[in-house]
């Protein structure tokens, strides 16, 4: 039997899966207590899907899960990720839970383990031993703290919504990128200048055009696919170009947020360097 | 570039159409949206080859044929392709014209392709027109240009996938046909001439209209007509000539009045030259990929600490947006108690 990495005072069971999960509950109102989730056979040989108070190791939640009966899957509309959804398909019951494994990386294998053993439990029990992989990663050093876990208020409300069966709406570039927003800022001859070249070759390059250019229905178009698309998740490839994170593309919120990000790093970098020559004494680089 | 045989969505727009008809390398015609039907707005526009209902079904909408369908015998004369992929719906409307009319220059790929297909019956026409790399090229390049080529439904559509439809009317050899897309074959409406078939064609067209506005069916009409400059210019030919004989018999008064009438018809060649000009700058922008221009716009707002105002603000309209959709939808299940 392996041993956890920190002696605990209640000898642990070995469950063919287990990671630390946040329950959410529906009434909106969000359960910070870290727990623990784990899968495993109960004393009645059946499968039992526990959802444990680590503090104390009390079961708070004990469900017996049938074959086919309910399944675990990822809720999409959550861009703050790592919030899954226990769905029962017989009757409307849905539990709400979220990932606190410091990493990520055990997600997916940890959610497809679980589904097997809700489903086949004889071969997720077996596949389970021959991996030996009982003990989730505790104590990983990250400490997260009781109140919010790391999550922003406006993350929280987007929880809350899903929650309350409210769908999440991503924005749109339409509003985001509006003549109002935009127009002030062609009249800067930098600015104007550095968008000159991605203007169609055969539109004037003068702040007139470019006000003409984003006023223009075809523009809007190109606001609402890019926006669509960005929506689809499947813009990787073109995010890995624009020097972005292809993960970061899921909606248009998240694709801003990489850009905010992004522009943030070169900031940094850009004070980094200048700290830099001032300390060495150096002439600034140009 | 797009996938081999797929068809992408493109504008309902008189400037893409008759844009797209100049890259077939037709010659002299255009396309006009059509207001109304009333004489003088005719008038204007003649001589027309043809004209096109373009209609979007909105998904789940199930009102099939609105017109009985009549004696469908096959005529030989007249080119029928049926409607086979949703998306080359309105390219299918405007060659179901331009195949149908002798005395425009369609220039040397779709006469071949005409002649090709001639004896086909109306589905294989159809499959013809989706399989042809000319045709879907030239209607593709008209779509945007997107990096990524989702099937994408036209963005005015809620949830449900839209349809598309055309219904053609084109007089041939003496009668007038309706060629519906959805249709088997063409519906001879009678006889009728080269000159009176807008007349004839004028009440089948209105009777649609109402039902369809009824129906709060969406629909374009469009007409193919021959290029204005061109008839323009010929006008002026003709009103040279007459002033050179007024000139002759010195009848001043004739004069003014024709010189009047020159004038007029020259700023119309220049209100034409304006709209193409438009017409040649919406279609580059249709086709422009607008990508590193949109990320280095919100490049320079994120650096100047703008951004995040600006998605606050988003976020806001876009929840007012749902509360009213949602809003509208309790209003209309309430009505119908």
């Amino acid at each position: 039997m392996a041993t956890s990495l920190f002696p605990t005072p209640v000898p642990r069971r070995k469950y063919p899966v287990e990671f630390k999960a946040g329950k959410l509950k529906r009434d909106g109102n969000t359960n910070w207590l870290k727990a623990d989730e784990r899968k495993g056979l109960g004393d009645d040989q059946l499968m039992h899907f526990y959802w444990k108070d680590r503090k104390n190791n009390a079961v708070e939640d004990d469900l017996i899960l049938f074959p086919e009966e309910a399944e675990f899957i990822r809720v999409e509309q959550c861009t703050t990720g790592r919030v899954y959804l226990l769905n029962f398909k017989s009757s409307s019951r849905k539990l709400f839970f979220w990932m606190q494994d410091a990493k990520d990386d055990k997600d997916e294998e940890n959610v497809a383990k679980v589904n097997r053993l809700i489903n086949d439990p004889q071969a997720g029990l077996a596949e389970s031993r021959q991996q030996q992989t009982a003990t989730s990663e505790a104590g990983s050093g990250v400490q997260t703290t009781e109140s919010n876990l790391g999550f922003t208020s406006e993350q929280l409300g987007n929880l809350r919504n899903i929650l309350s069966g409210i769908q999440v709406p991503d924005v749109s570039l339409v509003d985001v990128l509006t003549p109002s927003a935009i127009g002030p800022l062609l009249n800067n001859p930098e600015i104007a200048s550095a968008l000159f070249p991605h203007l169609p070759a055969n539109i004037e390059r003068s702040p007139e055009e470019l006000a003409a250019v984003i006023q223009s229905p075809q523009f809007a178009q190109a606001l609402q696919s890019l926006s669509i698309a960005l929506q689809s998740g499947q813009l990787g490839p073109l995010l890995s170009q624009l020097g972005l994170d292809p993960s970061a593309g899921n909606g248009v919120e998240a694709f801003l947020r990489a850009i905010q990000e992004q522009a943030n790093r070169r900031h940094r970098d850009h004070e980094d360097e200048n700290t830099e020559d001032h300390s060495g004494d150096r002439m600034e680089e140009d | 570039m797009s996938d081999a045989g797929q068809w992408c969505l493109i504008e309902s727009d008189p400037g893409v159409f008759t844009e797209l008809i100049r890259a077939f390398n037709v010659q002299g015609t255009q396309v006009e949206e059509v207001w109304s039907l009333d004489d003088q707005t005719l008038e204007e526009l003649k001589p027309v080859y043809g004209l096109i209902f373009l209609f979007k079904w909105q998904g789940g909408n199930d009102s099939s044929r609105l017109h009985p369908e009549a004696d469908l015998s096959v005529d030989e004369n007249v080119y029928f392709a049926k409607q086979v992929i949703n998306n080359a719906c309105a390219t299918q409307a405007i060659l179901s014209i331009l195949l149908n009319c002798p005395t425009i220059d369609l220039g040397a790929e779709l006469d071949n392709f005409k002649d090709f297909t001639r004896l086909f019956d109306p589905y294989d026409k159809g499959l013809a027109i989706t399989n042809s790399e000319l045709i879907r090229g030239v209607h593709n390049s008209f779509a945007r240009s997107d990096p990524f080529f989702l099937d994408q439904t036209d963005q005015s559509s809620s949830e449900k996938e839209d349809i598309f439809h055309f219904i053609s009317y084109v007089p041939v050899q003496g009668a007038l046909y309706e060629l519906d897309g959805l249709s088997n074959g063409p519906v001879n409406l009678g006889p009728c001439t080269g000159d009176n078939w807008l007349e004839k064609v004028r009440p089948v067209i209105q009777e649609r209209m109402s039902r369809y506005t009824s129906a709060e069916i969406r629909f374009n009409l469009l007409a193919l007509i021959k290029n204005r400059e061109d008839v323009y210019r010929t006008r002026i030919g003709e009103i040279d000539e007459r002033m050179r004989h007024a000139s002759n018999t010195n009848n001043s008064s004739e004069l003014m009045q024709l010189s009047e009438e020159r004038d007029q018809l020259l700023q119309r060649i220049e209100m034409e030259k304006v709209k193409f000009k438009r017409y040649e700058r919406e279609n580059s922008l249709r086709k422009h990929n607008f990508i590193q221009f949109i990320y280095n716009i919100i490049r320079i707002l994120a650096e100047r600490g703008e951004l995040q105002a600006h998605i606050e603000y988003a976020r806001k309209e876009m929840s007012k947006r749902i509360k009213d959709r949602a809003e509208k939808k309790k209003g209309e299940s309430g009505s119908k108690n």
